[in-house]
């Protein structure tokens, strides 16, 4: 009797809960997003090149999202499967080749996303932008950074996917979320101030 | 009555202490007499939400009291539930009556303050600038051209140049420079240049009835006009450090004759 | 049930009544500091002459930062994130919190940030001071004021925890409000308690990542050479190059969730005054659906009036305007849940209960607190009221006054389920005169020195010859400070002994209508036995109809 939810209730509870953290952190990019734009309209505001490994990055994160679609389409469980042959319910849902390597591979392309992330910052700081160097610059490493900040931690659900197959919906919502979050920060980046 | 608890009596008397203690001290005229054109404005939108404002605590203090002692009685409660139709005309009442009495204090009582403070600008008033450091005011009149010269923070020295002006700037050469003492005339509208050389500081005199952020990195400003003549303090408004209590300054207000003469007998930044 | 040990059960339990009770306490430790705190101001602003030795500035305006901080948001918020873990699940009819761990967990969050406040007092410089809306460059420049150093970093960290801390929780009463509802609990069968705290919580959820983001530019502005906020400036006599910064940005960001904040602190208090109500008058509380709605509006309109703080700031007229036209709008749903209030009092049958006292003092409160907004919200009476004692007496009505009062009555009007025993009423009543009077009093008083003019947070009022007036003011108040601080050991002990002491409670010993009374008291592990109850009815059946029962709980079903 340990407070144990019938699973369509916590289904619909996880879904409102995704729902949440999306809109508070939603709020948080758009708080930033509000500062940036009353920040470049002061003195001393003065934009950069961005590096180009941006775009690179960007596009990675973007095949990520596609994989944990993938991955979410395929719905077949796959590592219940694979672990447990005998739940012949999770076997039923016609197991695609997909479900194997796709969410696997979005957690790599993941990963290579923050690498490109700390390739970029390397870069600026090869050309002497420190997060100080100027108001651009500072608003630049601090919403890359909050950013990667929050992907580390959508890697971590993805990552917890992996072995519980309960949370994959979820986990695969809020990295979508996580790539809308960066084309709208390098939307701020490119285009605004 | 012999039914009623001596609880709901208590209350009653409770409630009308109150009331009581909350209308007299708003009666009592804490307000120091007002000095300027603009603070009588302010003053009438305060008289207009006193008003207001008294009028409902009163009256839902009363109806408060009144309901207690009808409930205490002895009586059983009503039976059913409260009809959908009074539930609502309850709701759409006070919403209608606050909209309007609020909104109107806003546009109406308070709008052209606002706009003779922040929008219009004054004819031929008296210019100056007061700069604000932890913990004193610094006044500077532009002097005859009517120009301050460029201040600038670097070169501010805390013996002889306290808003760090230029030797060789010409706007510079006739700017007045006082501590903690600000001169005008009376009935003439007066446009204050604030600066500050650190943190947030505000500018009150509670006789004008007005206040006015100093803030890092850009110039605020403020207008009153002086109707009556008299010594009163410059407070900082706004927390600005352990000295913040103690940043005090003085405005005289005199007859306009008084004040020309005054600022004839300054001595200049050029000497 | 499986045994678990004293840690699982008590310490890191995941039940959230035990949950409640541990942010309940934990919020009256506080209270105790934060409590000490106003004395010590109060004291120092009574006799301003004497003992600069004991109590410098340095340490009054880090007192006034950390009594502001701590009851806001470490007193207030935690009290009813307790009642709120202890009320969600018993209301709606759910075992527990959707999420039992990350409960559990977000308590143990807070616990850390409460030891770094207090640690903060005794770090070198002293706590933050910079006051609890902590400005910057003031709150960012360590030569600004000795609280700017050590103090403020660990200010700022422990906020960071806290939001991270109410966050989870947050998510946790929303997921549980909207999703765990047990069968035949609509969303309009909910006591109304729930739609406080559901609003409360979407406001809180929308309205701290601002802060969070301004929290991350002030520590970069202060730790890490970035000039968000800051600028060039001569401080200490050495100019400092700092770059140049809008401070005024954060201030925007600040009150982006200040305003709300008073909202996510207020309505749930005004909605467990409507729970408390009913069951005391006998009757169903008065427009149910409008307060409701009423709130939703609050709760939108909070979110776009916080320039209602910077009238000035120097922000741009036509903007002013717009905060004050949008600020006001609040005072006409606000009104609706003030007139809900004393209509459901009508033709009533009073039982004056200790709850049912407080609830009438916060009806008393809410009207006081909520018309002095009224000249705060009117952009030109602002230029005179701002950052005066009419501010300070005027939020203290409202976030001190109302919430407190509200959290006292359903201590004691919940107490019973919390802990199976009654607390005692005579000490009850006690504890009610000599609260309610001198904190309404206190705070009504510090309008009228707003009125003279007194600026807050000033350590010595008195050399200001325009203070002369009001400051007779100064001793009654201080004397009614000590007088409800004293007071309150009359609450920590009725509360201590009944616990262990006070009368056996039954399941139901208010007779009211609401699902956690039919569970036992205290309820067990999972709350309602084997099988969860189902609901049939609106929540305040209170004198439904001559000849029928006085009141008719929400489990029983409709006859035809
Ligand atoms: C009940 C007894 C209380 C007393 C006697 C009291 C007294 C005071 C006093 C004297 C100040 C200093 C005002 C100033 O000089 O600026 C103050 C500030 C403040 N108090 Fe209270 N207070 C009490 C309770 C509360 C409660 C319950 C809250 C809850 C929200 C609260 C929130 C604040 C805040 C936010 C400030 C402003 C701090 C600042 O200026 O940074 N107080 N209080
Ligand atoms: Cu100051
Ligand atoms: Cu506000």
């Amino acid at each position: 009797m340990n407070a144990q939810l019938a699973a369509p209730v916590r289904a619909q509870a996880n879904r409102v809960l995704v729902v949440a953290l999306i809109a508070t952190v939603a709020m948080l990019f758009t708080a930033f997003a509000a500062s940036y734009m009353e920040r470049s309209g002061a003195r001393g505001w003065e934009k950069l090149e961005l590096p180009g490994i941006l775009w690179a990055n960007t596009v990675v994160l973007a095949l990520s999202s596609v994989a944990a679609e993938i991955a979410r389409r395929s719905r077949a469980r796959p590592f219940d499967a694979v672990r447990d042959r005998s739940n012949i319910a999770s076997l039923a849902g016609r197991p695609a080749a997909s479900a194997r390597w796709a969410l696997p591979l979005s957690l790599l392309l993941g990963f290579v996303f923050l690498a490109g992330q700390a390739a970029a910052w390397a870069e600026l700081r090869a050309r002497g932008v420190f997060l100080p160097t100027s108001p651009y610059a500072s608003f630049f490493y601090l919403l890359t950074a909050i950013h990667a900040v929050h992907v580390a931690a959508a890697l971590v659900a993805l990552a917890v996917a992996l072995a519980r197959a309960r949370i994959l919906g979820l986990a695969v919502g809020f990295w979508h979320f996580m790539g809308v979050v960066w084309v709208y920060v390098l939307l701020i980046l490119k285009v605004l101030g | 009555m012999g039914g009623r608890p001596a609880v709901a009596k208590a209350l009653i008397v409770f409630f009308a202490i109150l009331t009581a203690i909350t209308v007299v001290g708003f009666l009592i005229p804490w307000r120091r007499e007002v000095a300027s054109e603009e603070g009588k404005g302010i003053d009438l939108t305060i008289t207009y939400l006193l008003v207001v404002a008294g009028i409902f605590v009163v009256l839902g203090h009363v109806i408060l009291a009144r309901f207690i002692w009808r409930s205490s009685g002895g009586e059983v409660a009503a039976y059913g539930r409260p009809s959908k139709r009074a539930e609502w005309a309850w709701s759409i009442v006070p919403v209608l009556v606050m909209l309007v009495l609020s909104e109107a204090g806003v546009l109406f009582v308070s709008g052209p303050v606002w706009d003779s403070l922040y929008v219009e600008s004054p004819e031929d008033p008296v210019l100056l600038e007061v700069a604000g450091k932890q913990f004193e005011w610094y006044v500077r009149y532009p002097g005859k051209d009517g120009k301050f010269g460029k201040a600038d923070l670097k070169s501010v020295n805390e013996t002889d140049n306290l808003f760090g002006l230029d030797d060789f700037d010409d706007d510079a050469q006739d700017d007045i420079i006082k501590r903690g003492q600000i001169c005008l005339p009376v009935g003439r509208p007066v446009v204050v240049r604030l600066r500050t050389y650190d943190v947030i500081h505000s500018f009150f005199v509670p006789e004008f009835r007005v206040k006015q952020d100093l803030l890092p990195g850009y110039a605020t400003r403020i207008k009153f006009t002086p109707t009556r003549e008299g010594e009163f303090d410059l407070a900082c408004a706004e927390l600005c450090g352990l000295g913040h209590y103690t940043m005090k300054g003085k405005v005289r207000v005199v007859k306009p004759e008084e004040f020309d003469a005054w600022l004839k007998e300054q001595m200049t930044f050029g000497g | 049930m499986e045994h678990q040990g004293f840690f699982r059960k008590y310490v890191f339990s995941y039940d959230h009544k035990v949950i409640g009770i541990q942010y309940l306490v934990t919020a009256m430790v506080m209270a105790i500091v934060a409590g000490g705190l106003a004395v010590i101001i109060r004291t120092r602003l009574a006799w301003p002459g004497v003992g600069a030795k004991a109590l410098p500035p340095e340490a009054y305006i880090s007192f006034v930062t950390m009594h502001g901080t701590l009851m806001v948001f470490f007193v207030v918020s935690l009290a009813l994130s307790g009642l709120a873990n202890f009320l969600i699940p018993l209301q709606i009819g759910a075992r527990d919190m959707a999420y039992p761990f990350l409960n559990m967990l977000s308590y143990w969050t807070i616990v850390p940030a409460c030891l770094i406040m207090l640690a903060s007092f005794f770090v070198q410089g002293g706590a933050a001071a910079a006051g609890w809306t902590a400005y910057p460059p003031l709150s960012a420049v360590k030569e600004a004021v000795p609280g700017s150093g050590l103090g403020q970093t660990l200010w700022l960290l422990g906020m960071a925890i806290f939001i991270f801390s109410f966050t989870m929780g947050g998510l946790n009463f929303l997921t549980t409000i909207l999703n765990l509802r047990t069968r035949g609990m609509t969303m309009r069968r909910m006591p109304i308690t729930m739609w406080g705290f559901l609003v409360a919580t979407v406001l809180a959820i929308l309205s701290f990542p601002p802060l969070t983001a301004a929290a991350l530019m002030l520590l970069a502005d202060r730790h890490l050479d970035t000039s968000f906020f800051v600028t060039d400036m001569l401080i200490g006599g050495k100019y400092r190059a700092l770059g140049d910064g809008t401070p005024l940005l954060f201030q925007h960001l600040f009150w982006f969730l200040g305003h709300p904040e008073v909202y996510v602190l207020v309505l749930p208090c005004i909605c467990m005054v409507f729970d408390i109500l009913p069951v005391f008058t006998r009757r169903p509380i008065f427009g149910y659906r409008p307060s409701v709605y009423s709130m939703l509006v609050i709760g939108v309109l909070s979110m776009i009036v916080w320039g209602h703080h910077m009238f000035v700031t120097g922000m741009n007229p036509y903007v002013g305007k717009y905060f004050s036209i949008a600020t006001v709008i609040i005072t006409a749903p606000f009104s609706v849940l003030g007139v809900n209030l004393l209509a459901s009092l009508w033709r009533a049958r009073m039982r004056f209960a200790t709850p049912m006292l407080f609830a009438l003092a916060v009806i008393s409160a809410v009207g006081l607190g909520g018309f002095g907004g009224l000249f705060l919200g009117t952009m030109t009476s602002d230029i005179y009221f701002h950052d005066t004692y009419f501010v300070v007496g005027h939020f203290h009505l409202m976030i001190g006054t109302v919430t407190l009062l509200s959290i006292f009555g359903a201590t004691y009007f919940w107490f019973p389920k919390m802990f199976g025993r009654l607390m005692d009423e005579r000490l009850g009543r006690w504890h009610f005169w000599l609260t309610a009077g001198p904190m309404i009093t206190i705070f009504v008083l510090m309008h009228m020195q707003g009125l003279g003019g007194m600026v807050r947070r000033t350590y010595d009022p008195s050399i200001y010859g325009y203070n002369q007036m009001n400051s007779v003011l100064r001793l009654p108040i201080t004397f009614l400070a000590f007088l409800l601080f004293a007071a309150q050991s009359i609450f920590l002990w009725n509360f201590t002994r009944s616990i262990f002491r006070g009368a056996k409670a039954t399941a139901n010993p208010w007779e009211a209508t609401t699902l956690e009374w039919v569970a036992p008291s205290p309820p067990p592990h999972g709350n309602f036995g084997d099988v969860l109850p189902v609901v049939h009815r609106f929540a305040y059946e209170y004198s439904p109809g001559e000849g029928q029962a006085d009141f008719v709980p929400q489990t029983v079903e409709k006859t035809a």
